[in-house]
């Protein structure tokens, strides 16, 4: 058959309006400010943050979508016809089409992805994607057997709200197994993270096997060989799936640190990620900086060993000892405040909840010897209590206190942290 | 009569798809999911028998679709006067069944749901004079709509998209009559004029 004349024939056609309608709204009003958040292009990110969103509208749409091109080929009596071509190539001929569309509905939010934040997709950014377009496929079978006994009028409407419930609801709910098996890749990977293939093969054995048990009601032959070989099938594959995925919460196995860094500088040493590129000195100056002010005025005893850039272990981020501190360097120089990340994380105070005007008091004190300080907007996002009265009190305050000594300034910075935990515990 | 009602499927598809719609709401009552949204970051909170008003349809655009059409242009039957007594004589019965149900259960949502079918039917009739059985797309893509752009916050809609609105909304039952109604004079209307569609 003729290209042109296989996709103007073909349910898949008029399925093109909605999948691209869908796939453009998610990437305008909601993945675009997930790929715009990384400090650095990142390809597994983009891939896979690109698409969680329309894994399940895709298969809901390539199965309702294959279940008429289902019900139509078996009003056209095609398998009643004699045979030119073999059956299955003329149904893979039909379903092409339909899972094309599917394919798109991914496809299209990556390229965009991938156009906005300029990098290459890796070999191990595309599983995701790879996962959901073998889904696609499988979901456009079940689809089309579904097709084969159900008309139309009711099989879009089954299929269409049915695969959009169980695929894309179990990632919402518990228990957490489901949300691992049903082919739905939420995982929300970040930066210096990649699936494993464990996981993969979780999302992908239940609905592969189902797709080929429906398969099977197809083939000729001993329908009671036909319908056990299926139930063994769905049987094992999900038996196999979730001995895979029984242990996990609501994370899947992520691969961390995926990414190569470097080291410069000592006391301390700043590891970031290749990414940083030129950004990576600039980090690194205002890092010693910092430490060299906090050092000064006794805030710290000594620097850490060594400071290295948090994202590099994805959402695991280890705790900070006294040789490493893990800070989100990164983040912080696309917003201008490393040193404010840096005191943040190494302004200790006596208690566990220091008296915030206080607190803040000896922040925009360090803050302002060591680059920016954060305008009133900034710290009122995070306080909704702060009023503009209290930070020119509080800028006053600093100012006051900056014209004095050093040791003067040591020891208000002493009797600030002692009165900021007076009356906590 | 007999002829006319195997011919529709009335005591196979519509009887079964009926059934089916008054199980599972009865089942789902005022069950809820999550889902996925583009007008709402999270929270996105669907009523699951939003979605069963779809068999009623479904059912009901399949039956109307199953015709003899050498047999129906003869004209000796007033066939397009059957057709809308069928479909009025399917509505009463889903908005009783659902009505009772609602109230022995104890369950706005499935008052709703019966609600829901009225404008949704309402929707493929109005298409169905035009587009045949592929008018079951649009109350499918009117569902998906409300799920995806719906809702205005996490648990409020916006006016327009009636099925998600509660039971007391007077839009959504004004709503719900009005598309019924012009969705069955307009479907009696087509059915008049061609006769029966391919």
């Amino acid at each position: 058959m003729r290209i042109s004349t296989l996709i103007r024939s073909s349910t898949a056609l008029p399925a093109l309006v909605p999948a691209l309608g869908l796939t453009l709204s998610f990437y305008v009003f909601s993945t675009h400010d997930q790929v715009a958040y990384w400090p650095y292009p990142y390809a597994p990110t983009l891939v896979q943050r690109s698409i969680e969103q329309v894994y399940a509208l895709s298969y809901a749409l390539v199965s309702a979508a294959a279940a008429w091109q289902g019900a139509r080929f078996k009003e056209s009596r095609v398998r009643e016809s004699a045979p030119y071509r073999r059956e299955w190539t003329v149904v893979a001929l039909a379903l092409s089409p339909v899972v094309a569309v599917g394919w798109l509905i991914l496809l299209v939010p990556v390229a965009l992805a991938f156009s906005e934040r300029p990098t290459w997709p890796t070999p191990v950014s595309l599983p995701p994607l790879l996962l959901g377009m073998a889904l696609c496929a499988a979901h456009g079978v079940i689809g089309f057997v579904v097709g084969q006994r159900l008309k139309p009028a009711l099989a879009v409407p089954v299929m269409a709200c049915g695969v959009f419930l169980l695929v894309s609801y179990p990632h919402a709910m518990e228990p957490f197994y489901l949300r691992h098996m049903s082919g739905e890749y939420f995982a929300h990977l970040g930066f210096a993270e990649t699936a494993t293939a464990a996981s993969m093969v979780a999302q992908l054995l239940p609905t592969l096997s189902l797709a080929v048990a429906a398969s099977l009601t197809l083939t000729r032959g001993h329908a009671l060989l036909r319908s056990g070989l299926g139930l063994v099938v769905c049987v094992g594959a999900v038996l196999i799936s979730h001995s895979i995925v029984k242990d996990w919460n609501y994370n899947p196995s992520v691969n961390v640190n995926a990414v190569r860094t470097t080291c410069t500088g000592t006391a301390p040493e700043v590891c970031l990620p290749v990414n940083a590129g030129k950004d990576a000195k600039a980090i690194s100056d205002e890092v010693h900086r910092t430490f060299a002010v906090l050092e000064k005025y006794q805030v710290v005893d000594s620097p850490p060993k060594r400071v290295e850039e948090a994202l590099d272990y994805g959402r695991f981020t280890p705790d900070n000892t006294k040789d490493t501190g893990y800070l989100l360097l990164s983040t912080a120089q696309q917003e201008n405040r490393v040193n404010a990340e840096v005191i943040g994380t190494y302004v200790k105070f006596p208690c566990e909840m220091p008296q915030p005007t206080l607190r803040r008091a000896v922040l925009l004190w360090l803050e302002q010897k060591t680059g920016t300080m954060p305008g009133y907007e900034r710290i009122a996002a995070g306080d909704p209590f702060y009023t503009p009265a209290q930070h020119q009190e509080t800028l006053k305050a600093v100012d006051e206190v900056s014209a004095k000594s050093a040791t003067e300034q040591v020891s208000w910075y002493k009797k600030i942290s002692r009165s900021a935990c007076e009356g906590s515990s | 009569m007999i002829w006319w009602l195997k011919t529709r499927l009335v005591h196979t598809v519509l009887a079964c798809g009926v059934a089916a719609f008054g199980l599972l709401t009865f089942l789902f009552q005022d069950g809820t999911v999550v889902l996925p949204a583009i007008s709402v970051t999270a929270g996105n909170t669907v009523l699951l028998a939003g979605f069963t008003p779809l068999l009623v349809v479904g059912a009901l655009v399949q039956s109307l679709d199953s015709r003899l059409t050498t047999a129906e242009v003869t004209g000796t039957r007033p066939v397009a006067w059957l057709d809308t007594g069928l479909v009025v004589v399917t509505m009463i019965t889903v908005a009783a069944l659902t009505a009772v149900g609602g109230f022995l259960l104890d369950s706005p949502a499935v008052v709703a749901a019966g609600r829901n079918s009225l404008f949704l039917t309402g929707l493929a009739l109005c298409a169905r004079g035009w587009t045949g059985r592929s008018s079951i797309v649009f109350p499918t893509a009117w569902i998906f709509l409300v799920v995806l752009v719906g809702h205005r916050t996490a648990d409020d809609f916006f006016p327009w998209a009636v099925t998600g609105l509660a039971l007391g909304s007077s839009t959504a039952a004004v709503a719900a009559g009005a598309s019924l109604l012009l969705g069955i004079s307009l479907n009696h209307h087509m059915t008049t004029r061609q006769g029966s569609r391919p």
